[in-house]
């Protein structure tokens, strides 16, 4: 063991610039492939393009380093959505969710989000701290519940006309989309507790040295929930912003997101075994994800073939991921 | 001592307990239930689902999961539906001016798939050591991806006679999908049971280094418990076809939870080395009866999927429960 | 004689564990400022006790008094506070964390915000490095590390807890002798400081340079503890040891011989270099060495389960390149693994699985389809042969005392019919009815022509029972011996401990 000296300064360049490597390269195949691809309407089009299921995650980059999964986040961002813009529609609505409810001002309907987001997660996290259930059935018992339950609540039908101040939530300040600044101010938020919160500490030591983090006394089961809890509201906010950019929330909405957010970040860095992860990298995976959508659709290839496409780069990313697991042991 | 045999009996057989009270309790209060014609029709709906859970044990019990199973359910049941297409359903054919040819072949090129594809589901997780739940995830996407850029989105109908024959009942009361569904569990029961690749699948799943140092060949048997499963998914596939006598690129949406959901129902531990066929099959029978009663007592179907997420929790709240006990 | 100050004072300990009782009755006492030595062979109880100690475990029964406090029920975590810290033999850091991130894992410090103060953590960790001698930056990552340097930052963190004790479990197991050496400046350095230290390690050349006190367990029980300078590393062995040799082991005489196995020049990438030794029929070869030696990686490969670098296995003969544990078995070999819990038993599967797994193929009949009604009355044909007790074959493994699971292992690799039986510690963490017919059990293997390599920590095992012994320190053969009358427990030791090398 100790002869393998590990200070490699090649392979600690790539192991922290690689991704960005890799983003910058795939830019450049697009812009030789499509002319105009850095066009300021195309750059906007990739970070609106990421913003949601970046946003999203943001949350998940979190319980993958717990060393947890969530395959419920799309199911959740549905509900959340639904549930929210409820509070969110006009007076005159025809469908109202809620005929009692007057027309609200916007904050109510983003404080909804984020509290019925945050919720949601802790549901999660208390199946998987206290009942004690293996993350993945967890979450994809919630998949299935969060989804249903939106198709209850809405009878199957969208949630639409909604207040105007949504079209705010959707649109522009200058040249800035609006949904690019709250993922902007999620990345901020995220980056601070990672980094400088004790949360974040206990987040690294869950997901890197389980036994550790209890020898030193860390409260595992909390930090677990708080964790779920955290990714809910990103989710919350991420539902918010995808009602702004639709204008009209099917229960049905948000359909394989969590697979956009899982890859986002696995791509970004975060070890799918735990332990490892940072903010930046999930802006990165998010954009290489985007660059690649984006370019995809500019190509003209079918939207199936990007389907295939999409499912294809989660599994490549798992294996990469693997296999730099494997070779840095 | 009589009191003492009965709990016995009750604990070793907990399940099959459970599914004789849901009977009991519905029929109270919904006699209809009791009739022949539902009974038919729980075993019948229990099929499709019920293969797949067949094929689910395997991977389980192997200490995996394979939530791709729905999206190989409607990949290889398109692709041989394609191959069992009239001759005169000129409109909406996948391939253009294929003969209309035997059911032997669009039934053999169905389960081909589905061994396939399984198969790779298999490759990619023992030869890469990934997480089978995330590569499985985005295998669904692939496959859903596939099966739409194949039938153009459109369902994949005007099926031969053989697919008819499939979906019609025997006597107009059995349904041949029963026939073959109980087939298959026999199939599955005689392999997990008696044949070396049964003891190993049941090894890899109870301590994977043991088993290799005990002389499984795991890599290759991780390959061949996924391809079996895809197997039984791709049977899943052809009686989904045969009922409508059609099938769309969206079929068998979320039936992996089902399939999941009887395995652990029945006692399969989500974290390996545990389950059985008899009792998945009984775990396949107790949600059947669960959304029969549901629709006979008027709930709306999205209850019902509210209801399934539910039971597969506190399936597995109450398999850790067990556990730590032990 | 005046009465003397103890930092830490452990009497009475028991610790019980389901169907084991790990700990009985024993005691240590650590002064303040020294070093003080815990020898014991493997399963003495050194690990238990020292569990104990940190609060990961809850003696039974026994009284702890630290720093003239009696302690009772805490918890790891308190007795860090209270000024205990332990570094692990199997160090585990968050790999991809900094060395700051690592030291002060569970306490970050915080500014008026509540946000963790890194420039702070930095200082904090440049200062308690710069105590220790270390000479790296704060925020490199473990990852980039060599294994002594994780181990220094374990120190530092031992350091920065300001512990008053400090439990070193093998320290030196996986570091170069230069390594050592400055692990040995450091805890210089901390005992001049006032710290203790409990220094848990197999090598008695380390024991005597470092330590001022010894305490040596054996069995879970409390031998006793001297002055180190005051007492030979024969004593030492012989209170590791304590019975005599010959008469626990009856060795069985039985005729060797043709060569079966023949191993030349075997190479691991990193693990051993240059392995060379040949098994004859009927023998027991023992395998003699410390941890890290390389004994368990040696037979793994041999069995097919590591890649080899270079070399060359002959087996019965024939050229022998095992890609898994399948082509060994069928070629008759067969591997009763050290960690039966890790790679040996089947927990959640009864007996009757456990015992027939390896040799399925045999019972296959008709259609591929097995035998079980053949599989059943083999299972218990062997419970009744090697005497396993338990109510019924379909028991499930994991209810069963560690001697029967092992038993089990035994039956299950007997019934492959094998020509050679590979045992790795075969009697490790058992008690001692169980370890006596394991030893008979392996007496009837050579009686019916079969071969032994037997590895082994417990000296008195290895000598008891083998014909040949082969040596190994740190991947290196130090040499096989004919184990007759001349062969001394110090001559082992002197061996494993990479004090001499037997010439070739």
């Amino acid at each position: 063991m100790q002869e393998k000296k590990k200070n490699n300064t090649l392979s600690i360049f790539l192991g922290k610039y690689g991704i960005i490597v890799m983003l910058l390269a795939l830019v450049l195949v697009m812009t030789i492939l499509i002319p105009g691809f850095l066009s300021l309407r195309n750059i906007q089009g990739i970070f609106l393009q990421g913003s949601i299921y970046g946003i999203m995650a943001l949350g998940v980059t979190f319980i993958i380093i717990s060393g947890g999964i969530d395959l419920s986040a799309g199911s959740l961002v549905a509900l959340a959505a639904v549930v929210s813009t409820s509070f969110g529609q006009l007076d005159t609505a025809m469908n109202k969710i809620f005929p009692w409810c007057p027309q609200l001002p916007i904050w109510v309907p983003f404080v909804v989000a984020l509290a019925f987001g945050g919720f949601l997660g802790a549901v999660n996290g208390l199946m998987i701290s206290r009942l004690k259930l293996v993350p993945w059935i967890a979450t994809l018992g919630s998949y299935y519940i969060a989804r249903g339950l939106a198709l209850v609540i809405t009878a199957g039908k969208p949630v639409a006309q909604l207040i105007p101040a949504y079209n705010t939530i959707g649109g522009k300040i200058g040249i800035l989309p609006v949904p690019v600044l709250f993922f902007a101010i999620c990345m901020a938020i995220s980056w601070i507790l990672l980094n400088y919160s004790k949360f974040g500490c206990d987040t690294f030591a869950i997901g890197g040295n389980m036994s550790a983090a209890r020898v030193t006394g860390i409260n595992i089961s909390k930090t677990t929930i708080l964790i779920y809890t955290f990714a809910g509201i990103m989710y919350g906010v991420a539902a918010f912003v995808y009602a702004g950019r639709v204008l009209s929330v099917n229960p049905g909405a948000a359909q394989n997101y969590e697979m956009s957010a899982i890859s986002a970040s696995i791509i970004g860095g975060t070890s799918p075994m735990g332990g490892k992860g940072t903010i930046w990298g999930v802006l990165v995976g998010t954009l290489i994800l985007s660059v690649i959508r984006q370019g995809l659709t500019l190509l003209a290839v079918d939207a199936y073939w990007q389907q295939i496409a999409e499912g294809a780069i989660i599994v490549i990313a798992v294996i990469f991921a693997m296999r730099r697991e494997k070779a840095e042991l | 001592m009589e009191k003492n045999r009965f709990k016995e009996i009750a604990a070793s057989n907990g399940t099959l307990v459970i599914l004789i009270v849901m009977c009991v309790l519905v029929t109270i209060v919904r006699p209809a239930f009791i009739t022949p014609a539902n009974i038919m029709s729980i075993l019948s709906a229990a099929c499709v689902t019920g293969c797949m859970a067949l094929g689910m044990t395997f991977v389980i019990i192997s200490g995996g999961i394979d939530l791709a199973a729905g999206a190989e359910v409607a990949f290889a049941g398109c692709v041989g539906a394609a191959f069992g297409q009239t001759a005169e359903a000129a409109a909406g054919k996948v391939i253009d001016g294929l003969p209309q040819l035997p059911f032997i072949i669009p039934l053999v090129i169905t389960l081909a798939v589905g061994v396939l594809v399984g198969a790779f589901n298999g490759f990619l997780i023992s030869k890469f050591n990934t997480p089978p739940f995330i590569v499985t995830l985005g295998m669904t996407t692939v496959l859903r991806g596939a099966t739409l850029l194949m039938t153009g989105g459109e369902p994949v109908s005007n099926l031969t006679p053989g697919y008819v024959a499939l979906g019609s009942n025997i006597l107009d009361i059995v349904p041949v999908a029963v026939i073959v569904f109980i087939i298959l569990i026999i199939i599955c029961s005689v392999l997990i049971r008696k044949t070396k690749f049964g003891k190993d699948v049941y090894a890899i799943g109870s301590n994977e280094k043991a088993a290799s140092v005990s002389g499984v060949k795991v890599p290759q048997r991780k390959v061949m418990i996924y391809a079996l499963a895809g197997l039984m998914y791709a049977a899943a596939g052809l009686i989904v076809a045969a009922r409508a006598t059609s099938i769309h690129p969206g079929a068998a949406q979320g039936y992996e939870l089902i399939a999941i959901a009887s395995c652990i129902i029945g006692g399969a531990s989500p974290s390996g080395g545990t389950g059985t066929i008899r009792t998945t099959v009984i775990g396949a029978l107790i949600i059947s009866v669960l959304r029969n009663g549901l629709t006979l007592l008027g709930i709306e179907s999205n209850w019902q999927q509210i209801a399934v997420g539910l039971v597969i929790v506190f399936a597995c709240a109450l398999d850790v429960r067990r556990n730590s006990s032990r | 004689m005046a009465e003397e100050k103890f930092l830490l004072e452990m009497t009475g300990i028991t610790k019980e564990f389901p169907g084991v009782k790990a700990l009985k009755g024993v005691e240590l006492r650590v002064k303040p400022g020294e070093v003080h030595g815990l020898l014991g062979e493997n399963g003495a109880g050194k690990s238990t006790m020292m569990n104990c100690l940190m609060g990961i475990y809850q003696p039974t029964s026994g009284k702890i008094v630290f720093d003239g406090v009696e302690r009772k029920n805490y918890t790891p975590k308190e007795s860090l506070e209270f000024g205990i810290s332990m570094i692990q033999q199997e160090l585990s850091p968050m790999q991809d964390r900094s060395i700051m991130a690592n030291i002060w894992l569970g306490r970050e410090p915080v500014n008026k915000f509540g946000l963790v103060n890194w420039k702070k953590m930095y200082e904090d960790t440049k200062r308690v490095l710069e105590i220790i001698d270390l000479d790296e930056d704060p925020k490199t990552l473990m990852r980039h590390l060599t294994v002594a340097k994780m181990q220094m930052v374990e120190i530092a963190r031992a350091v920065s807890y300001d512990s008053r004790l400090i439990i070193m479990d093998e320290p030196s197991s996986a570091i170069t002798e230069k390594e050592t050496q400055q692990l040995f400046k450091i805890i210089r350095q901390l005992k001049a400081e006032g710290r203790s230290i409990i220094y848990i390690s197999h090598k008695l050349d380390e024991i005597k340079e470092i330590t001022d006190r010894v305490s040596v367990y054996r069995d879970g029980s409390y031998v006793s503890s001297a002055n180190t300078d005051e007492i030979t590393q024969d004593q030492i062995i012989e209170m590791m040891v304590g019975r005599s040799v010959e008469n626990l082991f009856p060795k069985v005489k039985v005729p060797i011989g043709d060569v079966v196995l023949e191993v030349k020049d075997l190479c691991h990438e990193t693990l051993f270099r240059n392995v060379s030794f040949t098994v004859r029929k009927g023998e027991i070869f023992g395998l003699n060495g410390l941890v890290g030696a390389g004994r368990t990686e040696l037979m793994e490969t041999i069995f097919g389960l590591r890649p080899r670098k270079s070399g060359t296995v002959l087996f019965k003969g024939k050229e022998f390149n095992p890609k898994c544990g399948k082509d060994s078995i069928d070629a008759g070999m067969a591997f009763i693994t050290e960690d039966r819990r890790g790679n040996g038993i089947f927990p959640i599967q009864d007996i009757e699985f456990n015992s027939t797994i390896a040799n399925i193929d045999t019972y296959k009949g008709a259609g591929r389809l097995l035998n079980l009604k053949k599989m059943q009355k083999d299972c218990a044909e062997y419970i009744e042969k090697i005497a396993i007790k338990t109510p019924s074959q379909a028991q499930l493994i994991k209810n069963l005392s560690g001697g029967n699971q092992q038993k089990v292992l035994v039956a299950r690799w007997l019934m492959t019919a094998p020509d050679i039986i590979i045992m790795d510690e075969p009697t490790r963490g058992i008690d001692v009815g169980a370890k006596s017919e394991i030893h008979r059990l392996i007496g009837e293997l050579v009686k019916e022509g079969k071969s032994v390599i037997m590895i082994s920590s417990e000296l008195p095992e290895v000598m008891g029972m083998s014909d040949r012994i082969m040596v190994m320190h740190e991947g290196d053969m130090m040499g096989i011996i004919e184990n007759d009358e001349t062969v001394t427990p110090e001559m082992l030791m002197e061996l494993a401990s990479g004090i001499v090398r037997e010439e070739q």
